[in-house]
């Protein structure tokens, strides 16, 4: 991937992530190019039409669903011929998957920014879960892509999305300070249920609300790490 | 019958056996923390005794038409119910509503990463760690 594969995270009315395309102003940057001699660098060319593949993909994908959209959705979504996306991916899959690459990427730099300089285990819990919050909040197609399509993508999208749940489970295991006999799955439990909130959320419409979730989430990821005694002892 | 129409039968007769054999093992008295374990043991033994079913309720169901993915939510909302009731059974406050959906989501994303790696069969090894899951994260105030 090139730098500007930044993650265009598009909005339902086409809105953008900041800084997410390396410099360019959005409109520039996913705008159609002019036809024909535009003296534009060739490069310049093909990142502009992965951009907006990338951004077609996104807004195409809540409508159609994986299964049913087709590579000529996508490009007449992105303005640009079947041989433009064919000089950029392989298929609707390979496009699919650079596009998660590039979402998780983008979430996951943001997240980690947000917890950076911070200390303290459950400051960084609470750090991570409202950025991850706000971010998908604000850009919901993403949260679709990540949390919506990729369990359905096939096999090779949900180990992408796996290898991203096994970044932030190895995360909220780092350095917790509750018991030492809880099993590493804890966070991989705790994580596939937040990934179920924010499908719910992102599929209901009402992703732009995932932020006001952030004290429930928070609670339900610091629990078993803060709590002091062996799981329902008193209850046998 | 359409393929959704086929697809959403036999996803409704699935989950209504399952539901079935969960209810059936359940005894009528006992220590709270049994009764929620024994529940948990018979879903996850019904669901290792026919993986391909296994596959159809949890895998298949993510893919399938978006009549038949309201009916997967709707079946999730109706275990987040169930483990609402049965945590605050076992004597541990209740967790609220988003809490029991949380735990719902985890317990049923655990038990599709099984099925998707093909060891729906060893599903019943799980049960401790589920167990402990739930009476972790949801009995707490």
């Amino acid at each position: 991937m090139t730098p500007s594969e930044q993650p265009c995270a598009a909005g339902r009315e086409g809105r953008f992530g900041e800084g997410a395309l390396a410099g360019l102003p959005a409109e520039l940057a996913l705008s159609r190019l002019p036809a024909g001699r535009h003296g534009l660098p060739r490069s310049f060319v093909a990142g502009n039409q992965r951009l907006r593949i990338f951004a077609a993909l996104l807004r195409l994908l809540p409508e159609h669903g994986y299964a049913a959209l087709t590579i000529g959705h996508i490009t007449r979504g992105a303005g640009v011929s079947r041989a433009a996306f064919y000089q950029q991916f392989a298929g609707k899959e390979d496009c699919f998957l650079a596009a998660l690459d590039v979402a998780s990427r983008w979430l996951c730099e943001r997240v980690e920014a947000a917890v950076e300089g911070l200390e303290d285990w459950e400051a960084r819990v609470r750090a991570a879960a409202a950025a991850a919050l706000t971010l998908l909040g604000a850009n919901p197609l993403v949260g679709h892509l990540l949390a919506v399509e990729a369990p359905r993508a096939g096999g090779a999208a949900r180990e992408r999305q796996q290898l991203l749940l096994d970044r932030f489970a190895a995360a909220l295991r780092a350095g917790h300070p509750g018991r030492e006999d809880l099993p590493d799955e804890m966070a991989d439990l705790l994580l596939g249920g937040v990934v179920t909130m924010l499908a719910r959320y992102v599929r209901s419409g009402r992703a732009e609300t995932l932020p006001e979730a952030t004290e429930a989430l928070v609670g339900f990821l610091l629990i078993p790490y803060l709590s002091g005694e062996e799981p329902g002892a008193t209850l046998a | 019958m359409t393929a959704d129409q086929s697809f959403a039968a036999a996803y409704d007769d699935g989950v209504g056996r399952l539901s079935g054999a969960v209810e059936a093992a359940i005894p009528d008295g006992g220590a709270p923390r049994t009764l929620l374990a024994a529940g948990l043991r018979a879903g996850l033994d019904f669901l290792a005794s026919d993986p391909p079913l296994a596959n159809l309720l949890l895998v298949e169901a993510l893919a399938a038409s978006s009549s038949a993915r309201l009916a997967h939510e709707r079946s999730l909302d109706r275990l987040a119910a169930a483990l609402q009731a049965s945590v605050g059974v076992t004597g541990g406050a209740s967790p609220g509503d988003e809490r029991a959906r949380l735990l719902a989501g985890g317990l049923v994303s655990h038990v599709t990463s099984c099925v998707l790696a093909g060891e729906a069969e060893l599903l019943p090894e799980s049960r401790d760690l589920l167990l402990g899951f739930l009476l972790e994260v949801g009995s707490s105030p």
